[in-house]
């Protein structure tokens, strides 16, 4: 795997958090999801006082955004390329029941699976390109040939790619940074090895 | 670099099928914005633009099985079908790039087909299997820049030759989930919505779908070229526009920098307009600081109402017929100036050479797009 390591990714998968260099936290598999993120967050000292009021989908794009940003340049001309099979679909479900008896206008803004870019780029002070994708499965091919076009077209110096899936309380969370266009032809092919990987 | 031509187009609103019949409506002034019942939250009632479903399935019937598709779907279908009966489509390589922000969301907990119908891929691929496009579909669900930044998505694939030529598609429904949703922000009027008017008080909804081809090939007519487009973020507030309006004006400024063009080349603005009274001054306040202010400029939301995902690809289609004609629309309940800046924005029906138009829209999550399309003379 020595020749994966250049890939800067974060994963959240199955109550765990891994990297390129392995696993970075872990909590048991029967603990609710939504508390696993509270406590990687409270885990990396992570001091975002919003996180509380965010959505799962922004917090786990948040969390994994936060541990790439210690390692990778994201700033400013970063751009944000995403995607994912369910959309928003785990919050609408909680606005829908929220409608029974006081819709809740704070839960309804996230019912768009792009919040978590606009949340990302509050965070990280990025105003550059967004797009989010929605796919039946993770389809690198569909964010780096997306990337690839906005990386040389000047109208993004760097690009954080995600695929961010909230669906039946299961994270399948994967973010990864590519620092241009050579990085970028060199994780073609790599990425759906990467993501399937399980690190146990 | 190949260019990108805005090819056949088709619009399905509660003001009639098709581009042609939805352009004649709003010469004629109509719009789709009809008051609805009293609520809670509106108990003088609100207004906003829904389709009959009877309407749907009496031009859908003649095309498909009515009770094997949602009412959005049918909606899609019936919008690329027109598209596709004008031109001669490979189902093959052609791609079909769909923007939407909620899909089959009046299907959350509805048993009328299987849960995966709310899923926007599966409805994608519905649409798609009706045509039988051999490429799985491109989804695009960016809050309100969706359909523009669909045709952007399809664009630039094409320039960079993923695909030869596309059907984007747009679609968003009225559903209770978004009243509700919009209800509670309180961000609705009462009253049909005033874009830009100093009486603005909020959107009104709108449902409706559309598609557009494009490709490659220039025809012998005068056409209107996709140019370039640019998304930027506000990183402000996931749910209300920036207040000095830097997003967009990021937006635009970019645009201008990356396609060489200046504020005083373009002809005409489609603005986003929604009628709040944040994005309506943000927007002002981009185009002032872009020294667009003189710039002639409207909304069409008070035609359809806010059609979130599908309003930049129907106004985008509005605006190439608007620059085909040199034709601009007027932007409809507008009075009086209610931006802390002036805009020039229409208000009665006028011809003027428009080469060169620019296309902005603005979301939820703080998202912004600016488009740049041109008109291309005949060729001899």
């Amino acid at each position: 795997m020595s020749k994966d390591q250049h890939i800067d990714f974060i994963k959240i998968q199955n109550n765990s958090i891994t990297a390129a260099e392995g696993l970075l936290f872990q909590t048991e598999k029967q603990i609710d999801p939504f508390k696993f993120l509270g406590d990687a967050y409270k885990f990396f000292g992570i001091t975002y006082p919003k996180f509380f009021k965010m959505d799962g989908l922004s917090k786990a794009g948040l969390i994994a955004a936060e541990l790439l940003s210690e390692k990778v340049s994201i700033e400013k001309n970063t751009g944000l390329i995403f995607s994912n099979s369910s959309s928003s679909l785990d919050t609408d479900l909680r606005f829908q029941d929220s409608m029974k008896s006081f819709a809740s206008p704070s839960v309804f803004v996230y019912t768009l699976p792009n919040i978590v870019l606009g949340e990302i780029s509050i965070r990280h002070q990025i105003q550059s390109e967004n797009a989010f994708f929605i796919s039946e499965k993770f389809d690198p091919a569909l964010i780096l040939d997306y990337a690839e076009i906005q990386l040389k077209n000047s109208a993004c110096e760097n690009v954080l790619c995600g695929w961010l899936n909230l669906h039946n309380n299961e994270y399948d969370v994967f973010l990864w940074h590519v620092a241009g266009l050579e990085d970028l032809q060199s994780q073609r092919g790599q990425l759906l090895k990467i993501y399937a990987t399980t690190h146990e | 670099m190949r260019q990108v031509f805005l090819k056949s187009d088709s619009i399905i609103s509660p003001m009639g099928f098709g581009s042609g019949t939805n352009l004649q409506q709003i010469r004629l002034q109509q719009s789709a914005l009809k008051l609805q019942k009293p609520t809670s939250k509106y108990p003088s009632g609100y207004y906003a633009g829904i389709l009959d479903n009877d309407i749907i399935d009496h031009s859908f019937s003649l095309i498909g099985n009515c009770k094997n598709y949602s009412k959005l779907e049918k909606m899609l279908i019936l919008a690329i079908n027109d598209v596709v009966i004008k031109e001669s489509i490979d189902f093959e390589h052609t791609a079909l790039v769909i923007a939407t922000t909620k899909g089959n969301i009046d299907l959350l907990n509805s048993d009328a087909f299987t849960k995966e119908r709310v899923e926007l891929w599966k409805m994608a691929q519905v649409v798609a299997d009706f045509f039988e496009f051999q490429q799985k579909p491109i989804v695009v669900s960016n809050a309100c820049i969706s359909g523009g930044l669909a045709i952007k998505t399809a664009a630039d694939f094409i320039k960079y030759g993923k695909f030869d030529s596309a059907i984007v598609a747009a679609g968003d429904l009225v559903s209770d989930f978004v009243l509700s949703g919009f209800q509670s922000f309180q961000a609705m009027s009462e009253l049909a919505c005033k874009p830009f008017d100093a009486r603005r008080n909020g959107i009104s909804l709108g449902e409706a779908a559309a598609a557009v081809y494009l490709d490659t090939k220039p025809s012998e007519d005068t056409e209107i070229e996709f140019i370039h487009a640019v998304t930027t973020n506000d990183a402000n507030h996931i749910s209300g526009p920036s207040r000095d309006g830097e997003g967009l004006y990021q937006a635009i400024s970019r645009l201008k920098l990356f396609t060489g063009i200046s504020s005083e080349e373009i002809d005409f603005i489609s603005a986003h307009g929604t009628a709040t009274v944040y994005n309506d001054e943000m927007e002002a306040l981009a185009f002032s600081r872009s020294q667009l202010d003189h710039v002639p400029l409207h909304s069409l939301k008070g035609y359809l109402g806010h059609t979130l995902g599908a309003s930049a690809l129907i106004e985008s289609i509005m605006l190439k017929h608007g620059m085909l004609n040199n034709e601009m629309l007027i932007s409809k309940n507008f009075e009086n100036l209610g931006t802390s800046v002036p805009l020039n924005i229409t208000t009665e029906v006028s011809q003027k050479e428009l080469g060169t138009a620019l296309k902005t829209a603005s979301g939820f999550g703080g998202c912004n797009i600016a488009m740049l399309f041109e008109k291309t003379e005949a060729h001899e």
